[in-house]
């Protein structure tokens, strides 16, 4: 534990839009993600967050500054980061099974072991008794678990999700918080977690970092651990505790203050 | 089969309405066998069921010309795979090609659109100077027919691929060479039959007219040789050969459509 670590050392972003004009999105961000911690990064939409995780993911080259896994400068796309995305962009030709398997396959694990690590994980999200099904007769919340478990299989140092539960109901988004917490206990994964939903981020989240509007700076950060007390306790006593919601008003007048 | 529970948007095929369809052809037959046996409409021009089905049993056994019935057909379905099939393949070849490589797409985009809009039927002139009415004209001609609606096609299905499918696909380690294997060319399979199918209607109008102006043989040349001795019923024995042959073979293209691509459209 305590082994693998993110930096984001100083990143900045800036874009070029249709008319020339340069757009700064992100503003000297620096920060470190530690293994075992939960990062949320919590912000308005059009803030720049996705762009961060885009730049952890590998997608896209920072206009300034650098991200490193493990003391490696981040350059690309790489299985040691896993990507869970909004939209879950699963592959819709494939089964869930083949979708799960995807990583292990592209990296030549051979068929015996990519079967007994994705049924392991599909029983654990609740999705083996969908193995065979086509990705379109999924609800947007199995949807999610899949999109987590194909994160999942490759074994990944750091989880990096945008907004995975946005599309989600109340209901379901509650399921799957707390399926999130489960799977982040039993791992200690590091978790890069981007919502823009302040009750979720401090559910959720060990480490949060709320960040303003474009061009988005870290403005605050809090170390919460809100989620420790949930064998204990339920989801609504945690959400109603009286330091859940001052903190969680502090948040949001921060967030207005810097919007209005 | 589950449906819709309202009105207007089911797309779902005719299912359960089969017997609207039966009414619809039993009505064009009654209100022909009508036409005829009241000698509204002279043999001449429209030949009686009777003798359209007659013809076709004749034909069938005697022939016409050289060929059976069959024969004229297995001439044309030949001509209609050759063109239609050599121009898939190197249709999807290119079209894959032009959707994944600015270069290659800035080197044929030019020379494609502008063979695209000229009608196929133009090319015969030229074809036949070069190829005579050889079966060879007929399916280059073909080919050059089919061709462009695949590249078009299998371009746009290749370009059509979401970013976040090709992005999700690198970060769980996927090689360029796979994505293309198993992102990109799955991503475009639909869009690659459709233009099969759009491509294979091409054709088949195309070879029939093909047939009238350079041949010796086929259902379309047989429809135009019967209408000089003013053969209506060989005619219209013709015609409703080619509707069929045309309807079957673009209802065999949308069951392997449903079957290997059921997830279209979400």
């Amino acid at each position: 534990m305590g082994k693998h670590i993110l930096r984001i050392n100083n990143v900045g972003m800036t874009f070029e839009t249709l008319n020339h004009t340069p757009l700064r999105v992100l503003n000297s961000i620096t920060c470190t993600i530690k293994e075992g911690q939960f990062a949320v990064f919590l912000g308005p939409s059009g803030c720049g967050k996705t762009t961060l995780l885009n730049i952890a993911a590998g997608f896209l080259k920072p206009t300034d500054g650098e991200i490193s896994l493990d003391s490696v400068p981040v350059t690309g796309p790489g299985a040691e980061r896993g990507v869970v995305f909004q939209s879950g962009a699963l592959f819709q030709w494939l089964t869930v099974f083949g979708n799960a398997e995807f990583g292990l396959k592209m990296r030549g694990i051979p068929e015996a072991e990519r079967k007994e690590k994705v049924n392991f994980l599909l029983d654990l999200v609740g999705l083996g008794n969908f193995k065979e099904y086509p990705i379109y007769k999924l609800s947007g919340g199995m949807r999610q678990r899949l999109a987590l478990v194909r994160s999942l299989v490759n074994d990944p140092f750091i989880i990096l999700m945008d907004e995975p539960f946005g599309a989600l109901d109340a209901f379901t988004r509650d399921q799957m918080q707390m399926m999130l917490l489960k799977i982040w206990k039993q791992t200690g994964k590091m978790i890069f977690f981007i919502t823009h939903n302040v009750e979720e981020a401090l559910f959720l989240g060990t480490d949060i970092y709320v960040m303003g509007p474009a061009p988005a700076e870290i403005k605050e950060q809090f170390t919460v651990d809100f989620s420790v007390n949930l064998e204990t306790s339920d989801t609504r006593k945690i959400k109603s505790d009286p330091e859940f919601i001052r903190l969680r008003e502090e948040i949001l007048s921060h967030i207005s203050l810097e919007t209005g | 089969m589950m449906r819709e529970n309202y009105k207007y948007g089911d797309i779902s095929s005719t299912s359960g309405k089969r017997i609207f369809s039966f009414i619809s052809i039993i009505i064009i037959l009654i209100v022909w066998i009508i036409l005829c046996e009241l000698k509204i409409v002279p043999e001449l021009f429209w030949p009686a069921p009777s003798s359209v089905v007659k013809q076709f049993v004749q034909l069938t056994v005697q022939g016409y010309k050289g060929h059976t019935l069959f024969g004229h057909i297995g001439i044309s379905l030949y001509r209609v795979m050759a063109g239609f099939l050599s121009g898939s393949v190197l249709g999807i070849f290119v079209g894959m090609s032009m959707g994944i490589n600015k270069k290659v797409r800035a080197m044929l985009d030019p020379v494609i659109e502008l063979y695209r809009p000229v009608p196929p039927l133009a090319y015969i002139p030229i074809i036949i100077i070069w190829l005579g009415i050889t079966d060879v004209s007929k399916i280059t001609l073909l080919f050059l027919a089919s061709f462009a609606v695949i590249v078009i096609n299998t371009r746009a299905g290749v370009q059509s691929v979401p970013l976040e499918k090709l992005r999700a696909a690198y970060s769980l380690g996927a090689r360029p060479k796979q994505v293309l294997r198993f992102v990109i060319l799955p991503n475009a399979m639909p869009g690659i039959v459709t233009g099969m199918r759009v491509a294979m209607g091409v054709c088949w109008g195309t070879l029939v007219a093909a047939e009238m102006v350079a041949a010796n043989s086929g259902i379309g040349w047989m429809v135009l040789n019967a209408s000089r001795y003013l053969r209506t019923d060989i005619v219209i024995v013709g015609i409703i050969v080619m509707g069929a042959l045309g309807y079957g073979l673009d209802v065999f293209l949308r069951y392997i459509e449903k079957k290997v691509f059921p997830w279209r459209g979400y």
